[in-house]
């Protein structure tokens, strides 16, 4: 796991190599073979609901012999991510899945009410496929907005298997389009 | 798909169903919670297709025979042609005792079975070829504990029992073959193959299809395990077998579009484990 230097915003705080993308394809095809999938929701937890529109995608739990190595990892980097002192706090993390058609809009990670997901600082992205190649997704970027003091920018990640990101909880982002899927991510949130 | 949800559905009543132990629910369990739990919905829910709760009317393990389902209904489901049966005709009593081969299967039959309404395919010979396992069968989601069945084959009306008995357990957990409050959460417009018949058909009646097959598969391979004659063992090896391959295709569909919600994923894991075993089991026996 290698850390490259921080992008031009504060707020998107690293980027590197989480997993060997053989890894990553060995996930893929397990999720994809043995995973029940549940339709993403939004909002607070507790008053969360389907919006297709807003958010058209899947979830399942990452689960058996490679939970456990992507717990290790995640341990790792956010203790190099700067986490608060003591044992690092992540939530479990989990695959998304985005077919054809499937897409995020514009919304950032930040929620207020719900126990579980209050202290939110960061926000992990791991891409388990990637843009462009055989077996990968096409469409689908990470899209964030930053303001970088002289207005609004946008920075799109294509998604590489193996590669992370991680940015602040409260940074607007978005996925965009996907027109050939299945585009799938691992995603957590550190504390 | 969650065109209706429980009719009680308060907040409260809603923690109460996801409370319910869901990983145990598919497979019948030798405690009884599964069925346990199917009584606590049908006592306390109501569904679009269930408009009022169920009330027993009959004492446990006490089965009626009798007409239940008119020729108009059995039309519209392609069983015209067929004949009411004898409610004393000596078939139905065979049948019903190789229930007593798969324990968990007559707990769910005792528990579950009110009222038979038998019948009689006319095309098959009386003293025929008598292992030959031939079934048709219908129940409907208003008519809870009620099933329609031929009784020319004994094995063929134990299999149509388990098949609509599961029928009756999945519509009280909450899912009907045309829609779902909990488990199945595809729209209810997306049809896709079924093990069953031969035309796409929405995930929640992929997925009763499957978990009826599952029943059939799993009454199959206990009265295989218990067989008493190298015939019966024959004929039901080739019963397994026809029904293990529908189970591969219908785990196919539902591996693939199958959505689901919380309670959802534990249903299916406890279903997919249940699933397994029992083919891993019938092909010891059926090989």
């Amino acid at each position: 796991m290698r850390l490259e230097p921080r992008e031009a915003s504060s707020l998107l705080l690293g980027r590197g190599s989480f997993l060997p993308s053989a890894t990553c394809r060995a996930i893929v095809d397990e999720v994809m073979a043995r995973a029940w999938w549940q339709r993403s929701e939004i909002g607070e937890a507790g008053a969360s609901s389907v919006d297709m529109d807003t958010c058209n995608s899947l979830w399942c739990w990452l689960e058996g012999r490679y939970r456990q190595l992507v717990m290790t990892r995640l341990a790792v980097l956010a203790k190099a991510m700067g986490s608060l002192p003591g044992r690092p706090r992540l939530e479990e993390p989990i695959v998304l899945r985005y077919d054809r058609g499937g897409l995020f809009r514009r919304h950032n990670d930040e929620y207020e009410r719900a126990d579980h997901t209050r202290g939110r600082r960061m926000s992990l992205v791991v891409f388990l496929t990637s843009q462009g190649e055989p077996g990968g997704h096409e469409g689908g970027e990470l899209c964030f907005y930053v303001d970088d003091g002289r207005g609004e920018t946008s920075i799109r990640f294509p998604g590489r298997a193996g590669e992370f990101v991680v940015f602040a909880a409260r940074v607007d982002h978005e996925v965009l389009p996907v027109r050939r899927g299945p585009r799938l991510t691992l995603v957590s949130w550190l504390y | 798909m969650t065109s209706g949800s429980f009719a009680q559905g308060s907040v409260c009543w809603a923690e109460r169903v996801r409370a319910l132990p869901w990983g145990c629910l598919a497979k019948p369990q030798d405690d009884g919670q599964d069925l346990r739990a199917v009584q606590f919905l049908l006592a306390n829910t109501t569904s679009p297709g269930r408009p009022s709760v169920h009330v027993r009317q009959t004492p446990v393990g006490r089965l009626r025979v009798g007409i239940v389902y008119d020729r108009a209904e059995l039309a519209t489901a392609g069983l015209a042609g067929h004949v009411d049966a004898a409610d004393d005709d000596p078939r139905i009593a065979a049948g019903l005792a190789l229930l007593r081969r798969w324990p968990e299967g007559r707990a769910m039959a005792r528990e579950l079975l009110e009222v038979l309404h038998p019948a009689l395919e006319p095309d098959l010979q009386p003293g025929g070829a008598t292992l030959a396992i031939r079934s048709s069968s219908h129940s409907s989601e208003d008519r809870f504990g009620s099933l329609w069945a031929t009784i020319n084959s004994p094995i063929g009306l134990a299999q149509a029992v388990v098949h609509e008995l599961a029928h009756h357990k999945l519509r009280a957990l909450g899912v009907a073959e045309e829609r779902a409050c909990t488990v199945v959460a595809n729209d209810a417009t997306e049809c896709r193959p079924s093990p069953l018949v031969a035309w796409p058909r929405p995930m929640t009646a992929v997925l009763h299809a499957q978990y009826a097959l599952v029943h059939i598969t799993a009454l199959d391979v206990a009265l295989l395990e218990t067989a008493r004659s190298s015939a019966e063992r024959k004929a039901l090896g080739r019963s397994f077998r026809c029904h293990a391959a529908l189970l591969r295709e219908g785990a196919r569909t539902l591996r693939k579009y199958l959505v689901v919600d919380a309670v959802g994923v534990a249903f299916m894991r406890g279903l997919w484990d249940w699933m397994e075993q029992t083919v891993a089991r019938g092909y010891r026996h059926a090989a």
